[in-house]
């Protein structure tokens, strides 16, 4: 039976959820840099309301898709705000989960969307109650942990700058965020430091994080990639934009974001 | 589908960018005069004249809005087909409304000629479901494909997001022959070619033509995003939704015939590929990256493109022998 889908392109969420059962995991996805709430993850979305339940493992959670649009965001503080919020809706059965007690939160996040969840999971203080004994897993896809010179342009965009003799801002100057993605800028080390000191030291939970590398992913820059503490990462063959899309291939579809679902406990 | 979640999918695609651009189009073309007065045929001649195939007669530049605005409101109408294909909308929640617009919209027969001479096929086989006569023969619409609700929603989500991106904009107002940089002598297209042919010429207003390579690059990453989720059963479809951009993009006029290769017109993704001014850049770039003791490879950046384009002549391959004959023909 395929799964009820909530779809609200304005305000920029979709909502998964199992049809014959209340299930208490609910998996978020924050999409990156200049991606929509849907089509960065490709056909998940379809797959998952049609598939999930055909699934020992996909059947035990609900997913919900959230975004923003990328020229308003200002901080990674903001992403993590987005999904805090959309977590505390969650657990105070809000609609749309007003069927739902959910105990287990999951979330997947790539490229930029990466560092708003590790602000999150930093940022103590933000994060409602219970949110950090829920967290099971955070896997993180493309994670620009370094930033980039040349971030957020994506494709050929990347050296278009460095054409025009301008380094780094291709940009309309409505993408702020834009300067929080180039290496060794404040926020980023900000960033940083702020999650060793809460690994180190911190009292509530970080959570286990696990990275998804792209060997091709030269937005990101593979090759120079310098990881953080405590991550647990695996490396796959494909480039960053490539490395969250679901292609479509019916009851057979694959993708990496797929076999990290099925991995979650 | 509850009514609340109806409600939120048919306002957003009700009141979408696309409804907005295309308010102009409302107010010129979909007002219809007193049925059999002096006015109504005065106004079927005009359209008939606004609304003409440019490959006929050059459109002028006040005409140029009136339809771009006609080509937004059509927009709201290739959505819906969409969404009712997809069943992402049942069809018997808006079937009236859908009747009264279309039936509006298209009174006129210099508008029903427009759907013939652009291929809004789409539109073509939302009146058959509607129940619109536009004066076409028998027209198959296509099967609803249940249970792609959520593709719909994926490509709906990242088609927004090209109201919102001033590079690609911006290239696609180069496709579409606005002029931004040069006159009615040197246009744009012109400049650009050159400019892309060219490894170290200088040209005046470099970092605008820099944004249509990044423009480019965008229009194509788009595309591929939408064919890399689609099933070869969707691709035609969702595929006319885009034709027009892809014909331009890869030099394909449109004619009395179809879609057909012009070889006077330029394979813009061809250009790039071949252009010495890019490979000339990325090379410097890669030198400088060098210097910085970096091990990025900005080369590699043109073949993800190369990858990517590769995606997007496969949709358009798919998309153009799905229709290779036109099925709107009019009685």
């Amino acid at each position: 039976m395929a799964r009820e889908f909530f779809d609200r392109q304005k305000e920029h969420w979709a909502y998964v959820r199992r049809r014959d059962l209340a299930n208490e995991g609910l998996v978020i996805f924050v999409h990156g840099f200049r991606g929509s709430y849907l089509s960065t993850w490709g056909e998940l979305a379809n797959y998952l309301t049609e598939h999930a339940d055909s699934d020992l493992n996909l059947a035990k959670w609900d997913y919900l898709f959230v975004g923003y649009e990328t020229y308003s965001i200002g901080t990674f503080m903001a992403i993590a705000q987005i999904i805090a919020s959309q977590w505390e809706k969650a657990a105070k059965q809000d609609p749309p989960f007003e069927r739902n007690a959910y105990k287990d939160l999951a979330i997947f996040a790539h490229s930029l969307g990466t560092l708003g969840v590790r602000q999150l999971l930093c940022a103590i203080s933000l994060q409602p109650q219970g949110m950090a004994d829920a967290l099971r897993k955070a896997v993180l896809f493309g994670s620009p942990l370094n930033g980039s010179h040349l971030a957020g342009l994506g494709g050929l965009g990347r050296f278009v700058d460095f054409a025009k003799g301008k380094p780094a801002s291709l940009m309309p100057g409505s993408f702020r965020i834009l300067d929080a993605l180039k290496p060794e800028n404040p926020e980023l080390e900000m960033l940083h430091v702020w999650s060793k000191t809460i690994r180190t030291h911190g009292k509530g939970k970080f959570g286990p994080t696990r990275i998804i590398l792209g060997a091709d992913d030269h937005v990101v820059g593979r090759s120079t990639m310098v990881s953080w503490e405590d991550n647990s990462e695996c490396t796959t063959s494909m480039d960053h934009r490539a490395m969250v899309k679901v292609a479509n291939a019916g009851a057979n579809t694959q993708g990496a974001v797929i076999d990290e679902l099925r991995a979650l406990r | 589908m509850s009514e609340s979640e109806l409600k939120a999918r048919i306002d957003f695609l009700k009141h979408g960018r696309w409804s907005e651009r295309g308010q102009l189009a409302w107010e010129v073309i979909g007002k219809r005069p007193a049925a059999g007065s002096r006015s109504e045929v005065k106004s079927q001649r005009e359209l008939k004249t606004l609304l003409r195939a440019h490959w006929k007669d050059a459109i002028y530049e006040s005409e140029g809005k009136i339809r771009d605005s006609f080509d937004e409101a059509l927009t709201l109408y290739q959505l819906y087909e969409l969404a009712i294909e997809t069943g992402y909308l049942p069809l018997d929640e808006v079937r009236q409304s859908i009747h009264g617009e279309l039936s509006q919209l298209l009174w006129s027969e210099g508008a029903r000629r427009y759907l013939k001479y652009y291929s809004y096929t789409s539109v073509a086989f939302l009146a058959k479901r509607v129940g619109v006569d536009l004066g076409f023969k028998e027209i198959t619409v296509p099967r609803v494909r249940n249970q792609t609700e959520g593709r719909f929603a994926s490509f709906l989500s990242q088609h927004v997001l090209w109201y919102s991106d001033d590079i690609l904009d911006g290239w696609l107002g180069f496709l579409d022959d606005y002029l931004v940089i040069g006159d009615l002598n040197d246009a744009d297209k012109e400049i650009f070619e050159s400019f892309l042919n060219s490894s170290t010429k200088k040209f005046e207003e470099e970092a605008a033509l820099w944004d249509f390579v990044a423009g480019a690059d965008r229009l194509i990453t788009r595309l591929a995003e939408v064919a890399d989720m689609l099933s070869d059963d969707d691709k035609p479809y969702y595929g006319m939704f885009y034709a027009y951009w892809m014909a331009k993009m890869y030099g394909y006029d449109l004619g009395d015939e179809g879609f057909l290769r012009d070889k006077e017109q330029v394979d813009w993704s061809e250009q790039l590929v071949r252009s010495k001014r890019i490979r000339h850049q990325l090379n410097r770039a890669s030198e400088e990256l060098k210097k910085n003791k970096s091990n990025e490879v900005p080369e590699n950046l043109l073949d993800l493109f190369v990858a990517k384009d590769k995606i997007v002549r496969n949709f358009w391959d798919v998309t153009r022998k799905q229709f290779e004959t036109d099925p709107i023909q009019f009685r």
